[in-house]
C-alpha cells in the first residue's frame, strides 16, 4: 500500500530527451494506466519508477520519500513484463519463489506463499513445469504470480497482455481488474490499447512524445479530452474532426458545417449550447470534434439537437451498431446508428448531432477551448 | 498428378534431373569423404593389427601393436599429457572465456576494440603462437632474463625446460589462443539473453553475481556444451603447438598422442604402432563426440 508521486521527472539518453517534465501523483490503491503510442516513453517511465533506469532530472517519491537513488530491490515494487521474463532454467515454483528466496524468506514460508498465489491464479498444477512447457496465457499467470507473491507496495505492469490472443486478453483483463479489487494495491499499468486503458483504469495518463497530454478518469479522458491528440487516440472508431469557423447567428454562437446531400454541399448552422463562452473566438478557425455516437439517427434523438440530411457513402455493420460513412465539411465522417434505422449506401438519411457533447479545439494549438 | 500429354517424355527427363540434382552435386564430395576419411580410418584400423614397419604390410598379427603401445613409457607420457593438457586447456579456456564475456557484457566503452583484441589469437596459426611463446618463455631470452635484468636475480621461470612443467607451458599458450574464441561464443549468447529477465531478477533482489550464476549462465548450457566439444577435439588433435613450442621436449616430456603418432609413423618406421596410437586417439574423440551427437539428435527429435 503506497502513494506514488513524480515531480518534473525527465529522462535523456545522450542528447535525446525521451521524457520531459513528467508530473503525476497517485493515491494509495489507485490503478493508473499510462497510455500512448509505441515509442512515446511508457516503458522508460515505468522503468524509472522501478529504478531500472536512472532519473535524469526531477524526483520520484514513494510514500513521500524520494527514491531516486534507492536500489530497485529496496523499492518494494514488483513488475510484470511484456515478454513475461520468466527464468528459463527454473521451475514455475522456483520462478515464483525466487524473489522471496532473495529476501531471505524461509523454505516453509516460501512454499506456503507460492501455494497461496498459485491457488489464486489457478496454476497449482503447473508448479513443477519449466517455462518452456507453458502456453502464453499460463506464462502470463506465472509472471503475475511472481509479482503477487511478494506483496509489494506498488505493482508495475508493462503491456502484460500484448502477447496474448484477443480472447485471452479480454479474460486476463477481467482477472487483473478483479485482482486489483481484491488486493487494493497501487498499480501502474502501461498499454497502447485504449480499450484496456478505459476498462482497467481509475485514472489514465495519456503520453505523447515523452510528455503527459492529460491525466484524468476514463470518462474525463473520453468526454473532455484536453487536446486533439487525446481526443483522436481514445475511442474507437476515432473521433471525427472538422475544420470550421466559429460564427454568430442571432444570439446563438455555433459553427457552419457543410453536409453533402445529393452530391452538393449544403451548409448547416450548428449552434453550440453554452456558446457564450466562445464569444471571443468568433470568426476564428477551430476544430470541431464529434464522436461517431454523437452523430446518430434523427428519429430517436433529443428534440433540441440540430438535424442534418446527407448522403450515406458506406455502411459498416458491427453487430450492435452500424457505422455510416457520410461526408461533412469535405471529409468522410463516421456516424453510429442503430441497425434498425440503417439505410442502404447511396441513400440519404437524417442525422441528429449531439452538440452538447461536441468538443471544440483551437485550430492552431490543438488545445480544447473551455468546457 | 495428371500430366498434360505431348512433350511429356521430355518433361519427365527434366523432372528426374531436377529431382536428382542435389544428390548429383553432393555425390563427388560425398564419395571423396567416404574414401579419404572413412576409407582411411578403416585402413588405419586394419594396419594397426599388422606388423607394418617402414611400409604397410597386410598380414594380420592380432593385438601385438597395442600391447607394444601400452608397454611404452613414451605412450604413457603422451597419454597422461593429453589428460593434463585436455583438462587444464578446456577448463581454463572455458573459465577465462566466460569471465571475459561477462565482463565485456557490462556495456563498457571500447568493447568492439577489446573484443577484436581477444579474438585475434584465434586467427594466428599454432606455429606462430608456439614460436612466440617459445621466445617469451625461453629462460635466457624471455621473461626470466627480462625480470633478472630488472634486478631480481633469483627470479626463475624455466617451465619450458623443466621435464615436469613443460606440458603446462603448452597449456598456457593454448589457453591464450582459445579463450578469446570462447569469449566470442559466450558474448554473442549473452547478448541474446532477454534483458527483461535481467531486470526482473534485479527487482527480485538478486545481485549481479547471482543473476549471472543463477539465471543467465545456466541458460547458456548449449553454448557450454558446444564450446566443450570444440575444445575437446582441438586438444586431442593438438600437434603443431607442441612442435613449435617445445618440440615435445625436454626429452619426450611434453609430447601429445598426435606427436607420438607422427614420430612413430613417419620418423621411426613403425607404421603399425603409429596406426595403433591413431586408433586410440580416434576412440578418445569418439568417447566425447558420440554422447554429444546422440544427445543433440535426440534433443532435435524431441523438440
Ligand atoms: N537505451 C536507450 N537508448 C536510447 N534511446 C532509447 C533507449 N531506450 C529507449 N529509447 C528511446 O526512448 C523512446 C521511448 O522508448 P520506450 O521503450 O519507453 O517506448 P514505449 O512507449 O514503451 O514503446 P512500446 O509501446 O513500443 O514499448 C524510444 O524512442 C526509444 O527509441
Ligand atoms: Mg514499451
Amino acid at each position: 500500500m503506497a502513494t506514488l508521486s513524480i515531480e518534473n521527472a525527465g529522462k535523456s539518453f545522450g542528447d535525446t530527451d525521451v521524457l520531459k517534465d513528467i508530473s503525476l501523483s497517485m493515491d494509495d490503491g489507485e490503478f493508473l494506466v499510462l497510455l500512448g503510442a509505441s515509442g512515446c516513453g511508457k516503458s522508460t517511465l515505468l522503468n524509472m519508477i522501478a529504478g531500472l533506469e536512472k532519473v535524469s532530472h526531477g524526483t520520484i517519491r514513494v510514500d513521500g520519500e524520494v527514491v531516486n537513488d534507492v536500489h530497485p530491490k529496496d523499492r518494494d515494487m514488483a513488475m510484470v513484463f511484456q515478454s513475461y521474463a520468466l527464468y528459463p532454467n527454473m521451475s514455475v515454483e522456483k520462478n515464483i519463489a525466487f524473489g522471496l528466496e532473495m529476501r531471505g524468506v524461509g523454505r516453509a514460508e516460501r512454499k506456503a506463499a507460492v501455494e497461496e498465489v498459485a491457488r489464486l491464479l489457478q496454476i497449482e498444477h503447473l508448479l513443477d513445469r519449466k517455462p518452456a512447457q507453458l502456453s502464453g496465457g499460463q506464462r502470463q499467470r506465472v509472471a503475475m504470480g511472481r509479482a503477487l507473491v511478494r506483496r509489494p507496495k506498488i505493482f508495475l505492469f508493462d503491456e502484460p497482455l500484448s502477447n496474448l490472443d484477443a480472447q485471452l486478453r479480454v479474460e486476463m483483463r477481467t482477472e487483473i481488474k478483479r485482482l486489483h479489487q481484491t488486493l487494493k494495491a497501487t498499480m501502474v499499468y502501461v498499454t497502447h490499447d485504449q480499450i484496456e486503458a478505459m476498462t482497467l483504469a481509475d485514472r489514465i495518463a495519456v503520453l505523447k512524445d515523452g510528455r503527459i497530454q492529460q491525466i484524468g478518469t476514463p470518462s474525463e479522458i473520453y468526454n473532455t479530452p484536453a487536446n486533439v491528440y487525446v481526443a483522436g487516440f481514445v475511442g474507437s472508431p476515432a473521433m471525427n474532426f472538422f475544420e470550421v469557423t466559429l460564427e454568430r447567428d442571432g444570439d446563438q454562437i455555433g459553427v457552419m458545417l457543410p453536409a453533402k446531400l445529393k452530391g452538393v454541399d449544403t451548409p448547416y448552422f450548428l449552434p453550440l449550447p453554452a456558446g457564450g463562452q466562445y464569444h471571443s473566438h468568433i470568426g476564428q478557425p477551430v476544430v470541431l470534434g464529434l464522436r461517431p455516437e454523437m452523430i446518430s439517427q434523427a428519429t430517436t434523438a433529443a428534440p433540441e439537437d440540430p438535424v442534418i440530411t446527407c448522403d450515406v457513402d458506406v455502411v459498416e455493420p458491427t453487430g450492435a451498431d452500424t457505422l455510416c460513412v457520410i461526408r461533412l465539411a469535405g471529409r468522410g465522417a463516421k456516424a453510429r446508428v442503430s441497425p434498425a434505422f440503417a439505410c442502404e449506401p447511396g441513400d440519404s438519411m437524417e442525422f441528429a448531432l449531439d452538440m452538447s457533447r461536441a468538443c471544440v479545439f483551437d485550430a492552431e494549438t490543438g488545445m480544447r477551448l473551455y468546457g | 498428378m495428371p500430366q498434360p500429354k505431348g512433350g511429356s517424355s521430355h518433361r519427365t527427363v527434366l523432372d528426374k534431373l531436377s529431382r536428382f540434382l542435389p544428390q548429383l552435386v553432393v555425390a563427388p564430395s560425398f564419395l571423396l569423404i567416404l574414401f579419404f576419411v572413412y576409407g582411411f580410418i578403416i585402413w588405419t584400423g586394419y594396419i594397426s593389427f599388422t606388423d607394418s614397419r617402414m611400409l604397410p604390410a597386410y598380414e594380420v598379427q592380432g593385438f601385438r601393436q597395442y600391447f607394444r603401445l601400452f608397454a611404452m613409457d613414451r605412450w604413457d607420457v603422451a597419454f597422461d599429457n593429453l589428460l593434463v593438457f585436455g583438462a587444464f586447456y578446456i577448463t581454463l579456456s572455458l573459465a577465462i572465456g566466460c569471465l571475459l564475456a561477462v565482463l565485456l557484457d557490462q556495456r563498457i566503452r571500447a568493447e568492439g576494440a577489446l573484443r577484436t583484441i581477444y579474438l585475434y589469437p584465434m586467427a594466428i596459426s599454432f606455429i606462430v603462437t608456439g614460436t612466440a611463446w617459445k621466445w617469451m618463455l625461453n629462460p635466457s631470452l624471455g621473461i626470466e632474463s627480462y625480470i633478472r635484468g630488472l634486478g631480481w636475480e633469483s627470479f626463475r621461470f624455466d617451465w619450458i625446460v623443466d621435464k615436469d612443467m613443460a606440458i603446462y607451458v603448452v597449456v598456457i599458450a593454448a589457453v591464450w589462443q582459445a579463450s578469446g574464441f570462447v569469449m566470442a561464443l559466450f558474448l554473442s549468447a549473452l547478448r541474446s539473453v532477454d534483458q527483461e529477465i535481467v531486470k526482473a531478477a534485479y527487482l527480485d533482489g538478486a545481485s549481479t553475481t547471482r543473476i549471472y550464476l543463477g539465471i543467465i549462465l545456466p541458460s547458456l548450457r548449449p553454448v557450454f556444451l558446444s564450446a566443450f566439444v570444440i575444445l575437446a577435439h582441438l586438444s586431442i588433435k593438438s600437434f603443431d603447438l607442441v612442435v613449435a613450442l617445445t618440440g615435445g621436449g625436454p626429452g619426450y616430456a611434453s609430447t601429445l598422442p598426435a606427436n607420438f603418432m607422427y614420430e612413430m609413423t613417419f620418423r621411426r618406421n613403425q607404421i603399425g604402432l603409429g596406426a595403433a596410437s591413431a586408433v586410440m586417439m580416434l576412440l578418445t574423440v569418439a568417447a566425447i563426440m558420440v554422447p554429444y551427437l546422440y544427445s543433440e539428435l535426440r534433443g532435435k527429435r524431441h523438440a
